[in-house]
């Protein structure tokens, strides 16, 4: 069962984003055909689709069971989109180039604070009062089959918890320890942990490649800078670095240390397409989009960040480059987040 | 308002020497940079976000909005981890090789100067178990656990965080919320069993009431082995059930759960 269960997650959490992911493929395009990429782009689209699903489900006090059925269909849809998408658009692995001594050292150093990293994750606990709550209301939303109507703290039935019920994270934690068997705990301080450490340096190595296009023997000094900043990154109880390592399983995490820095990279992409004169690609508004709502999934302050940064980003484009149709669009893929910060001043 | 937005970016900096770091590099990119879409993601924003945080009329609005707790989450969107090491790298590849080395070890023995290892964060301890929960609280809940059913028991406070963590069928006459001394005022029940020594008549009716105890009475009291009872808890139909990792185990027989 233990076997069949890391199976599953593998499957999920490893090789469904990759093809999910093709669907933003194209054929022209600099970026969109690499696997990190995919990966990436998939998981915020499955995070927005899980957000879209799970949040009316927790409105309309729906059970549980309905959403894993629920997502579970929209997934098999776009993992079929995805497999034609990715027929026609193969993964492309890049240019093989020869590495000098010191971009392998950088690959060395990194891959190796990236192991340790996600060693300690499985094996030191980290004691965070916050757990009461997340993990508790993953493990009574297994248990009892309900989202939100029960006290996560001490006894059973509450009133639905609407506050907490429009950002569903540890839902979506509770849906993995269901198609695994596992226990809710184990995927959300052990599997989960882990898993969004990666995900993080994953997005780091995106922001990488867009920071460094024409250097890219210079990506892994940033990613060892990265992951220092990282390790020492305890100079208060308050960073997204120490959210990011200690707390890494609750969605206030996954917000400082994946959505941020995946809207940056995103920005990145934009911005530089404004400044080249490009037309800015469908794909990279459908991306944002995503990313936006999956902000809005990992807790309900996402929503409020994830627009003030791109309003923020658009006002500099505004002033800058002095153009208005890009902002319009980036303030139009801030549409979904917009409505759940609507729904949280109207129910909440 | 304004002060506790300053207080909060104080406390937020720990000892300053990062955001030190940072400054330096808005100032280097604000002199070398010249792509105008990292200037403005690198400079512009992260300094329009800073003026955001510090306007007198934002603060108010936001603190009424997203609450005084979690205002400091505000500075997260400045990039201040990527925008240090985008500057270190720059400045890495315009060395000549020889003293690249030299300057990413100077980085590096800089960084952990400033900064702080996070593992030698005091609420770390190595995993007990799958679960990362402590051992003792996975046994004792195993122990007290009854198939099918809820059951309400009384934790010591250094397990009160887990309990439901590890299985929610186990009920409390109060959570983590009678911890936070900022959000109540503690529970009797607990404050009894943190003293050390417990005067049976006055805790049973706190455990057996269901008006002043909780909505449902204990089932189960689970207290530290020293704990002094002053009273026969036998005399309430409380008998001692297990004795686990130092931890007694006391069920209300009184209570029909299918034991």
């Amino acid at each position: 069962m233990v076997f069949l269960g890391c199976l599953i997650l593998v499957f999920w959490l490893g090789i469904l984003p990759v093809f999910v992911g093709s669907i933003f493929s194209g054929k022209n395009s600099e970026y969109s055909n690499s696997v990190v990429f995919r990966f990436m782009s998939g998981t915020m689209l499955l995070w927005a689709v899980f957000q879209l699903l799970c949040v009316p489900c927790v409105i309309r006090q729906e059970s549980f069971g309905l959403v894993v059925i629920g997502y579970l269909t929209v997934s098999a849809v776009l993992f079929l989109c995805g497999m034609l998408s990715f027929k026609k658009y193969p993964l492309r692995f890049g240019e093989k180039r020869a590495m000098d001594v010191a971009e392998k050292r950088g690959w060395i150093g990194f891959c190796v604070l990236l192991v340790m990293q996600l060693v300690c994750a499985v094996v030191l606990a980290y004691a965070d009062g916050d757990d009461a709550f997340y993990v508790a209301v993953s493990e009574i939303t297994n248990d009892s089959n309900t989202m939100y109507q029960k006290s996560p703290y001490s006894t059973g039935v509450t009133e639905l918890d609407i506050r907490h019920g429009l950002a569903p994270f540890p839902i979506w934690i509770t849906f993995l320890a269901r198609i695994s068997g596992f226990h809710t705990a184990t995927v959300s301080h052990v599997i989960i942990a882990a898993y969004l450490i990666a995900l993080s340096y994953l997005v780091f190595y995106l922001v990488g490649t867009q920071l460094f296009t024409k250097k890219s023997a210079m990506i892994p000094i940033f990613l060892d800078i990265v992951a220092f900043l990282v390790l020492f990154g305890d100079y208060s109880s308050r960073t997204p670095e120490n959210f990011m390592i200690a707390r890494s399983r609750q969605g206030k995490a996954a917000i400082g240390s994946i959505i941020i820095p995946m809207l940056l990279f995103l920005l990145l992409i934009i911005l530089r397409q404004i400044q080249e004169g490009k037309k800015n690609s469908a794909v990279i508004w459908l991306l944002l989009t995503a990313t936006t709502t999956a902000a809005c999934l990992c807790t309900t302050l996402g929503t409020f960040l994830s627009c003030a940064m791109v309003g923020c980003v658009g006002i500099c484009v505004l002033l800058v480059y002095k153009k208005i149709v890009p902002v319009i669009k980036m303030a139009l893929c801030c549409a979904p987040a917009a409505v759940f910060a609507l729904l949280y001043f109207v129910l909440g | 308002m304004w002060n506790d937005a300053v207080e909060l970016f104080v406390t937020y900096m720990g000892s300053g020497i990062i955001v030190g770091w940072f400054i330096i590099s808005l100032l280097y990119l604000f002199i070398k940079e010249r792509d105008s879409s990292k200037r403005i993601l690198f400079l512009y924003f992260p300094i329009l976000i800073l003026l955001l945080y510090f306007n007198p009329l934002f603060v108010n609005v936001v603190y009424g909005i997203i609450g005084e707790e979690v205002y400091y989450r505000f500075l997260w969107i400045v990039p201040m981890t990527i925008t240090i090491a985008y500057t270190v790298t720059c400045i890495y590849a315009s060395l000549q090789r020889a003293a690249r080395g030299i300057f990413v070890g100077c980085c590096i023995v800089l960084i952990a100067v400033s900064g702080r290892w996070i593992y030698s964060n005091e609420y770390f301890s190595v995993a007990e178990n799958v679960y990362h929960i402590p051992e003792t609280v996975v046994k004792i809940c195993d122990t007290i656990a009854v198939e099918g059913r809820e059951v309400t028991a009384a934790f010591p406070r250094e397990m009160v965080q887990y309990v439901r963590q590890y299985d929610s069928t186990i009920c409390m006459p109060y959570g983590r919320e009678v911890l936070v001394s900022r959000w109540g005022n503690g529970h009797p029940i607990l404050d009894m069993i943190s003293s050390g020594e417990i005067n049976v008549d006055e805790f049973v009716f706190w455990t057996k009431d269901k008006e002043y105890g909780s909505d449902r009475p204990c089932n189960f009291i689970i207290v530290p082995e020293e704990i002094e009872f002053i009273g026969d808890l036998e005399a309430y139909g409380i008998v001692l059930y297990d004795t686990i990792d130092g931890y007694d185990i006391y069920h209300d027989t009184t209570f029909y759960i299918g034991l």
